[in-house]
């Protein structure tokens, strides 16, 4: 009797482990491709978008023939309260000639994109985009 | 022997209760695999369209607005009618402008800083300060002191005429003073060529000074007839202060059917400019030089053409 019992126990405890494996591994290939990777994704998009509306604006443009990035500022505040942002404005030397971040967050984790433009003054510049979930 | 029965019985469901477990678990991990198969495929499908859209965003980056704000041109549209007209707004001539450097300053940018921000390489190949029209073969090249419009690449001459509105920052001269009213600076202040015979195109240039008057001159020209300068059949505004301006048609440099606008130590603004050309019916496109993007990371690599406009 306890021979059987013990045999049971054996039994049920292989089992179990078995069908926990079994189970782990169909847990880990469903769960597998599902990071973080579709949030930074979109938000890379959401970046070019981001630069794309301020270029064809003018916005960009005109910050720097006016020296006040107040109405990339503006644009940036509109954005949905999940996304921070932070727009920099180089000149083709890379030295920075205008910035401006949304107000009231942090970013740790940015995604970066890049546009190209030209000013009044037919001067080329780039402006970065970093933004990140807040 | 009722028990061994039953006990044998027992023993099978248990077997049948394993295997059935087993298939059953095992239909589930392979699901689970199929599943991971699928979505890495996906992925890679995601991968090229994230590719594909980065190009696209690089494209319309790099060629959008570009020729417009480095050389300043506004491009008003095109018509058909009896004739083929293409028409601009501005042109600026002016020495305190260097759109060579503005070209070359863009250019630089792009290949170099831009490319690498992007992990890509961007090469920008006949990027200059022309752009070709197209199926003319018409060649628009700007400089800070003069535009030409080669319109004769092959012998057919499709031009029948030209228009052009001139603004110059200077102030007409009548006889070597300012003239008196709009009558004498129609008279007195600006020259054209003599009039070749009906059938040649007819250039109509129209000269504005800072005071707003006005002078114009319309004349057939022959676009196989030298009238580069010197010859005194160019057209030309005569004005008080230094510099001067002038119109050509016609073999110039040794090349028929050239029109150019020449500023010498003046500022002048082409506010109009329309070129009309016999109809062909290919559709129109106005192409500048070629675009290539090669992604440092999946080695692909994407070549265009830069097309300013496409009917």
């Amino acid at each position: 009797m306890n021979k059987k019992a013990v045999i049971f126990t054996i039994d049920a405890v292989l089992a179990i482990i078995i069908a926990g494996i079994m189970l782990s591994a169909a847990y880990f290939y469903i769960s597998y491709e599902y990071g973080s990777g579709d949030g930074q994704q979109n938000l890379h998009k959401i970046s070019l978008d981001v630069l794309s509306a301020l270029e064809k604006d003018g916005a960009l443009q005109n910050s720097v023939n006016t020296g006040s990035a107040s109405s990339i500022s503006t644009f940036l505040n509109a954005l949905p309260l999940q996304i921070c942002s932070n727009i920099t404005i180089y000149d083709n030397s890379s030295r920075i000639k205008l910035s401006a971040q949304k107000q009231g967050c942090n970013i740790t984790q940015p995604v970066f994109s890049r546009r190209v433009f030209v000013s009044g003054n037919f001067s080329a510049y780039y402006a970065e985009a970093k933004l990140d979930f807040s | 022997m009722t028990k061994i029965i039953q006990k044998s019985k027992n023993g099978k469901k248990g077997i049948l209760f394993t295997i059935t477990t087993i298939v059953l678990l095992l239909s589930l991990y392979l699901l689970a695999e199929a599943f991971m198969e699928r979505n890495k495929e996906f992925g890679s499908i995601m991968s090229n369209s994230v590719f594909g859209d980065k190009f696209k965003y690089i494209e319309d980056d790099v060629i959008s607005g570009s020729y417009r704000d480095l050389l300043d041109i506004k491009f008003e549209g095109i018509s058909r009618t009896s004739t083929f007209s293409i028409n601009f707004d501005q042109f600026v001539l002016s020495p305190l402008r260097d759109y060579d450097s503005y070209i070359k300053s863009y250019e630089t940018l792009v290949e170099n800083k831009y490319s690498s921000l992007n992990n890509i390489n961007v090469t920008l190949t006949g990027f200059n300060t022309s752009f070709i029209l197209m199926p003319y073969n018409s060649t628009f090249e700007i400089h800070s002191k003069n535009l030409t419009v080669r319109t004769m690449p092959a012998s057919t001459n499709y031009i029948s005429s030209i228009t052009a509105y001139i603004k110059v920052n200077g102030t007409f001269s009548c006889n070597d003073i300012a003239c008196a009213d709009q009558s004498d600076a129609d008279n007195e202040a600006c020259e054209a060529p003599g009039n070749d015979p009906a059938g040649n195109p007819a250039i109509t240039i129209t000269w504005e000074d800072t005071t707003g008057f006005t002078c114009l001159r319309s004349r057939n020209a022959d676009p196989a007839e030298d009238n580069d300068k010197g010859n005194g059949r160019q057209f030309y505004v005569s004005l008080l202060n230094a510099g001067n301006a002038e119109v050509k048609y016609g073999q110039v440099d040794g090349i028929n059917g050239v029109f150019r606008i020449t500023a010498m130590d003046l500022q002048a603004n082409a506010t109009q400019l329309d070129l009309s050309y016999a109809l062909i019916n290919d559709r129109i496109i106005i192409k500048g030089g070629d675009l290539a993007i090669k992604s440092e990371l999946g080695n692909t690599t994407k070549q265009m053409e830069i097309i300013l406009y496409k009917e």
